[in-house]
């Protein structure tokens, strides 16, 4: 790439289809989240939200997050946005290792990112990667196990000889703690971009400054 | 190159969208035109629109006259109620016509569709299209007590009664392979029933003998040729050129013309006219006929016990049952025959059933939803069942303990329950015409009908000869053999290596040596013995290597069925058939029997010339192809208890049969038998007896406690 | 130990029971003082059945032989009639295989069963024999070994008794022909499965179960998985007999969907020592019948989850300080 022929260009990233379900996602997780600790550590005395509630509520929570996670899939092949989600295998370890360097040492020296966004690819690679499989598998696997949980009649009657509900119960906790884990990562990378909102701001604007080359550019409007 | 990929990536979504499209547009096309014409094309089946001479249009004066007929007995009862004798005969004649004519009286008597045919101007009855116009949907009860709206159409013609068959799961059925038939709800399933399930009774398949016209020499007719009706479709509610065979394939549906041959009438009118049951030839084949008259539209109801019974009576009580009001009304042209021999030989008739005596209708306990009658959870037949958990039972009504007369010992005949099916004491015997024995191999000329018949080698209602008691579990066989075991017994039960292969009795070997000896005579050939060892021995051409390989496979894959659920005594009907038999598909159980063209057979007499041009059927020739085999019968051999099926087509190039015999099925088929009930039902002494009715040793009693129940104390007390 | 214990009082051959989780004490070497408890309470009122009527010279064939004559027509399983005063159906059938099996089942007929049985069939006038558990049961030694005061006094607290239900006793629901006090360790599907049956003998017929439970969210699969009883008895606590009139019934889900879950003091309470230990899981039925949520957990799990979100947000908290120091830095530096 010629950096000459480097402009500089605002781009409409985060169509509003994808921030509107971007949004109510994280309602629903967040509702999903606060409503499964209140199930599963349920206590008779000291309940975040009541038992009978968080039931009603987690379980329409998760059925609207099914739906929007097939809404998700369907508007994200069918607009294109998949693209963003296409590893490239080429030097991806070198990739990963220069991305997380960049979290681990370079963040601290005020360098840029190593992998600003484009309009081919707005992920880095360690972001792509977990997107990826949170996306493509920990949220299916989610849906899946809460349908077994929800209908039992569903779920297997018996694996290796014992209770099938039992697996489904403890990979959907064990799935929900890493989806967790995820949710913190993932408010707090909001605030590593080059301001403390720039980031949450292209999340509600869905534009987003990026770099391209001059003959690519008249390509998009 | 970047410019290249977006650009493509840009398209993606409507070439997509297109493509969905297009594919939608191909795969409506192929469903609406391309594949039924293809179906047409391969199985020979015709499918044309059904015009019916008795639909005609009547004039209002025509409607009205049948209107004043049709309600006249209603309306002279009431007129009789509210006008007593007065002594003056004029008078009251006088008045009382006044009384038939009034409004109310008219409104209220039977048959509402009179008024609503005539506020919908209705003057003709065109079939289904006419019931549609007001009962395009109706609400069927879903056996939970609630109602749901359902399409009417769609309703009947998914039922058993045009169906003739399903692919669900829901047979009580066992293959002799010990799998259940259709054990799953799964694409994978075959479709069975009397469609294409093979019977020696009426000696051919659905579509060899769907709809035929026989030339008949009648002795009453001093040798005019008379031409009459036969066939399977004259019990079915289409009135198609061949049964729903449409229906047989995964995908695919029957053809609306098809649909508006569905006889609502003959279920639904209380006054039909069976003497329109006739076949019909027209330029696309031949077909049977209905009563569409607007006579018969203007008395619909819900089924009333004549409605069922039109066609069920042949098999309950049969042709030669004099209360059979079907077989009264042959038809006024191309009349139907009057088959000799019933099926089950229990007519449902008040002099014969209780429950008809009661005056119950059929529907009291085949309790319907929509359209779909019950047929109960037991059944050893092969028949497709509309409602397989649905029970239609003694208990439903009768309560775990149904004797309440006798005081003394209702505690111990309801103690009797739990061994012996309520059918064993209060059906007592079949009518006598009840056929066991029947041989189409050796027609017979039948001076009455005019026609090469079929002999009934031997038929008998009575116990331990007509019919026989089982331990039954509620499932049968692929060929219909009760599938229990006796509950106390140590595996000396086994009827299908015992009572089923082998008849011993001397006075039924007696019947059958003299029926063998009357067919010598036409038949010069027929060496009596041989013949009597092989109706009374099904497996007497079995080699002892044979017959043990059989014995370890009942052990093997039958004994586990037998030994499922709740067995108890229950009475079945016998019955054996010898037709040919495609030896390339035999098992140790049976072999696929060819089907009869019954013009032929009963026009010429010679049984092989009628098998091969039955044969020659589309659907015949196609059984033994391919595709067929690959979509069914290869599932339905191993349900035979035969590894796959032989595609070898049983006819030469030079019109020969090839590996074909004449046998008896391996053992004699057993049939339910449920109705024609008695109120008062067995004594103890008619079973507890050293010549009663049971035979406990060949019910698997050990012998000291077969003695026991020949022996009880209490009855040998009382004796002394 | 257990085993001895049954060959001492009873010399009925000992088959095992075909259970899943049969006898977890005879398993384990090391017993606990509660199970200690249990085992001997279960002694004991195996003991108190024993001397009845029975030495241990009593022939065993004899009382067969004996008991035979009877079960040839009360063997039938459909010895029955419709009662026409009061329409009910009357059954006078006993399992003869469950009967041997049971506690009674080396008792004579006659033994129970006083009164003129001479003509066959015998009709109701000639029977005129009605007893409770407390006709055999007698004695303070024997009644204290059944925990009979105890049953008793809450039974007599019981909806049943406390709105006269007519000719409601120990029959009703005990069938004195089949108890076995051993079956209280079955599976608890089959537990479930026989004690809803005893409540639906009745109320089968009188209520649509399923009807009056829609307040449970999957109703027909909560009634299918716990007890009538464990609802509908005083909670917590193990006291069963003192069955409670439906609105006191107990409708928080937390009741038994929490780690403290009264299903433990009553449908799992044989399970309940022996759970602690199954894969480390607390309340570890889950293993063989059910997950109850709420009540089924595993420390280590829910540990892996408090340590993964926690150790999360005190990463991220270090990394953004480290960020705001760093940034602090860079900025004096630049300046």
């Amino acid at each position: 790439m010629n950096p000459d022929c480097v402009i500089k260009k605002k781009v409409l990233l985060y169509p509003l289809w994808l921030r509107i379900w971007h949004w109510s996602h994280a309602a629903l997780f967040i509702l999903l989240l606060i409503s499964g600790i209140s199930l599963h550590f349920a206590n008779p005395n000291a309940p975040l939200i009541p038992f009978a509630t968080a039931r009603v509520l987690h379980n329409l929570c998760g059925l609207f997050l099914s739906f929007e996670f097939l809404v998700f899939v369907l508007a994200n092949g069918i607009s294109g946005n998949v693209r963003h989600y296409r590893p490239v295998m080429k030097n991806l370890s070198q990739r990963l290792m220069k991305q997380a360097d960049f979290y681990a040492r370079g963040i601290f020296a005020g360098l840029s990112h190593p992998f600003p966004p484009t309009w081919e690819q707005k992920f880095n690679p360690l972001q792509q990667m977990t997107y990826l499989t949170i996306m493509y598998l920990v949220v299916p696997l989610i849906i899946v196990t809460g349908f077994m949980l929800w209908v039992p009649e569903w779920a297997p009657e018996q694996i290796f000889g014992m209770d099938g509900l039992w697996p489904a119960a403890v990979l959907h906790y064990l799935v929900g703690v890493a989806l967790a884990v995820f949710f913190v990562g993932h408010v707090y990378l909001v605030t590593v971009g080059k301001t403390m909102t720039s980031q949450i701001e292209k999340m509600l604007t869905g534009w987003e400054e990026i770099s391209t080359t001059k003959e690519n550019d008249h390509e998009r409007r | 190159m970047n410019a290249v990929n977006t650009t493509k990536k840009r398209t993606g979504p409507r070439t997509f969208l297109i493509s969905l499209a297009m594919i939608g547009l191909m795969v409506w096309v192929g469903k609406t035109w391309l594949y039924p014409m293809f179906f047409e094309r391969y199985t020979g089946v015709v499918n044309a629109t059904l015009t019916y001479e008795s639909s005609k249009e009547l004039k209002a004066s025509e409607i009205k006259a049948i209107s004043d007929e049709l309600t006249l007995p209603y309306r002279d009862r009431k007129a009789r109620e509210k006008i007593p004798d007065e002594g003056n005969s004029f008078i009251e004649r006088l008045r009382r016509e006044r009384v038939m004519e009034l409004k109310s009286v008219r409104d209220d008597s039977p048959y509402p569709h009179i008024g609503y045919f005539k506020r919908a101007g209705i003057t003709r009855y065109d079939g289904p299209s006419t019931c549609l116009i007001c009962h395009a949907d109706m609400h069927a009860a879903n056996g939970k007590g609630e109602f749901v709206k359902v399409n009417t159409l769609e309703d009947v013609v998914d039922t058993v009664h045009f169906r003739f068959q399903k692919n669900s799961k829901g047979f009580s059925t066992f293959g002799f392979d010990g799998r259940e038939v259709n054990a799953e709800n799964s694409l994978l399933n075959i479709p069975m029933g009397k469609i294409d399930r093979a019977c020696g009774i009426p000696g051919s398949f659905s579509w060899t003998g769907w709809a035929e016209l026989v030339k008949s020499k009648p002795e009453s007719a001093h040798g005019e040729v008379v031409t009459r009706s036969e066939g399977c479709g004259q019990c079915h509610i289409g009135g198609n050129y061949h049964p729903a065979t449409e229906k047989m394939m995964p995908i695919g549906d029957v053809p609306a013309s098809a649909k508006e041959g569905i006889d609502c009438l003959i279920c639904h009118a209380d006054v039909y006219d069976m003497n329109q049951r006739v076949v019909i030839a027209d330029s696309h084949g031949r077909r049977w006929d209905q009563d569409r008259s607007l006579r018969a539209a203007m008395t619909v109801g819900t089924p009333k016990v004549d409605s069922c019974l039109n066609c069920h009576q042949h098999n309950l009580g049969g042709d030669a049952f004099e209360g059979n009001r079907a077989s009264k009304n042959r038809g006024h042209i191309n009349e139907r025959f009057s088959h000799d021999g019933a099926k089950r030989a229990t007519p449902f008739s008040p002099s014969t059933d209780v429950h008809s005596a009661a005056g119950m209708n059929c529907l009291d306990c085949h309790v319907p939803e929509g359209h779909k009658i019950p047929r109960g959870l037991h059944g050893v037949d092969l028949v497709a069942n509309d409602l397989p958990n649905k029970p239609v039972s003694c208990e439903g009504c009768h309560t775990a303990s149904p004797h309440i007369r006798d005081v003394t010992h209702r505690a111990i005949l309801n103690g009797h329950i739990a061994r012996l099916a309520c059918e064993t004491c209060h059906i007592k015997e079949l009518a006598d015409y009840n056929v066991v024995l029947r041989d189409w191999v050796y027609p017979v000329w039948n001076k009455e009908e005019g026609v090469y018949t079929y002999v009934d080698v031997y038929q008998s209602g009575k116990p331990g000869k007509g019919m026989t008691y089982l331990w039954f579990n509620g499932n049968g066989t692929f060929l219909a053999n009760a599938l229990g075991d006796n509950p106390t017994g140590d595996n000396r039960y086994n009827p299908l290596m015992n009572q089923l292969v082998k008849i011993d009795d001397p006075e039924v070997l007696a019947a059958i040596r003299s029926a063998a000896e009357k067919l010598k005579l036409t038949y010069p050939d027929i060496d009596v013995d041989q013949y009597v060892r092989e109706a009374a021995n099904p497996l007497s051409h079995f080699t002892p290597e044979q017959v043990e390989k059989r014995r370890l496979w009942v052990e093997e894959k039958i004994r586990p069925l037998m030994k499922k659920g709740i067995s108890r005594i229950t009475p079945f009907k016998l019955f054996n058939a010898r037709m040919y038999e495609d030896m390339g598909n035999q098992g140790l159980f049976g072999a696929m029997i060819l089907p009869f063209d019954y013009a032929s057979y009963y026009e010429t007499g010679d049984p092989i010339q009628s098998v091969k041009t039955a044969i020659k059927h589309p659907i015949v020739r196609r059984m033994y192809e391919a595709p067929f085999k690959m979509y069914m019968m290869d599932a339905f051999m191993t349900y035979f208890g035969v590894d796959a099926w032989s595609a070898e087509y049983p006819l030469t190039a030079n019109d020969e049969l090839q590996k074909v015999e004449k046998h008896w099925m391996r053992q004699m088929a057993t049939l339910m038998i449920n109705h024609g009930i008695k109120r008062d039902g067995r004594t103890c002494r008619e079973c507890h007896a050293e010549k009663g009715i049971l035979d406990f040793d060949k019910l698997g009693y050990t012998p000291e406690r077969a003695k026991e129940l020949r022996h009880l104390p209490e009855l040998e007390k009382q004796a002394k | 130990m257990r085993a001895d214990a049954l060959k001492v009082l009873t010399s009925r051959p000992t088959t095992p029971i075909p259970h899943r989780n049969a006898w977890p004490w005879a398993r384990r070497r090391v017993l606990h003082f509660r199970h200690g408890c249990i085992v001997s309470i279960m002694v004991m009122a195996l003991s108190a059945l024993a001397p009845v009527s029975l030495d241990a010279n009593t022939d065993i064939k004899a009382v067969a032989d004996e008991n035979a004559k009877c079960l040839r027509c009360h063997g039938m399983s459909t010895l029955s009639y419709i009662d026409p005063m009061s329409g009910k159906h009357l059954d006078f059938s006993v399992d003869a295989e469950k009967f041997s099996l049971s506690d009674h089942g080396r008792q004579t007929c006659m033994t129970c069963h006083k009164g003129n049985f001479a003509g066959l069939p015998h009709q109701p006038e000639g029977v005129t024999d009605h007893h409770s558990c407390g006709d055999c049961h007698t004695g303070d030694k024997l009644i204290q070994r059944m925990r009979l005061v105890g049953i008793t006094a809450q039974f007599k607290k019981s909806v049943h008794v406390q709105e006269k239900v007519a000719g409601f006793d120990c029959f009703s629901c005990h069938n004195p022909h089949e108890s076995r006090l051993e079956d209280q360790r079955a599976p608890e599907a089959d537990v479930v499965q026989r004690d809803n049956g005893v409540c639906l003998r009745c109320h089968q017929q009188t209520m649509t179960e399923v009807e009056k439970h829609r307040i449970i969210p999957k109703a027909s699969l909560h009634l299918g998985a716990v007890r009538c009883l464990d609802c509908h008895t005083p909670r917590p606590g193990s006291v069963i007999h003192a069955i409670e009139p439906a609105e006191r019934a107990e409708r928080n889900c937390v009741a038994c969907h929490s780690r403290d879950s009264i299903l433990l003091t009553k449908l799992y309470k044989y399970r309940l020592h022996e759970s602690e230990h199954r894969a480390g899981f607390i309340n570890g039925v889950v293993l063989s019948d059910y997950y109850v949520i709420g009540m089924t957990r595993h420390p280590l799990l829910d540990a892996l989850g408090i340590l993964g979100v926690g150790g999360a947000l005190v990463g991220v908290l270090f990394h953004g300080l480290g960020r705001f120091i760093a940034g602090r830095r860079r900025q004096s530096h630049e300046s």
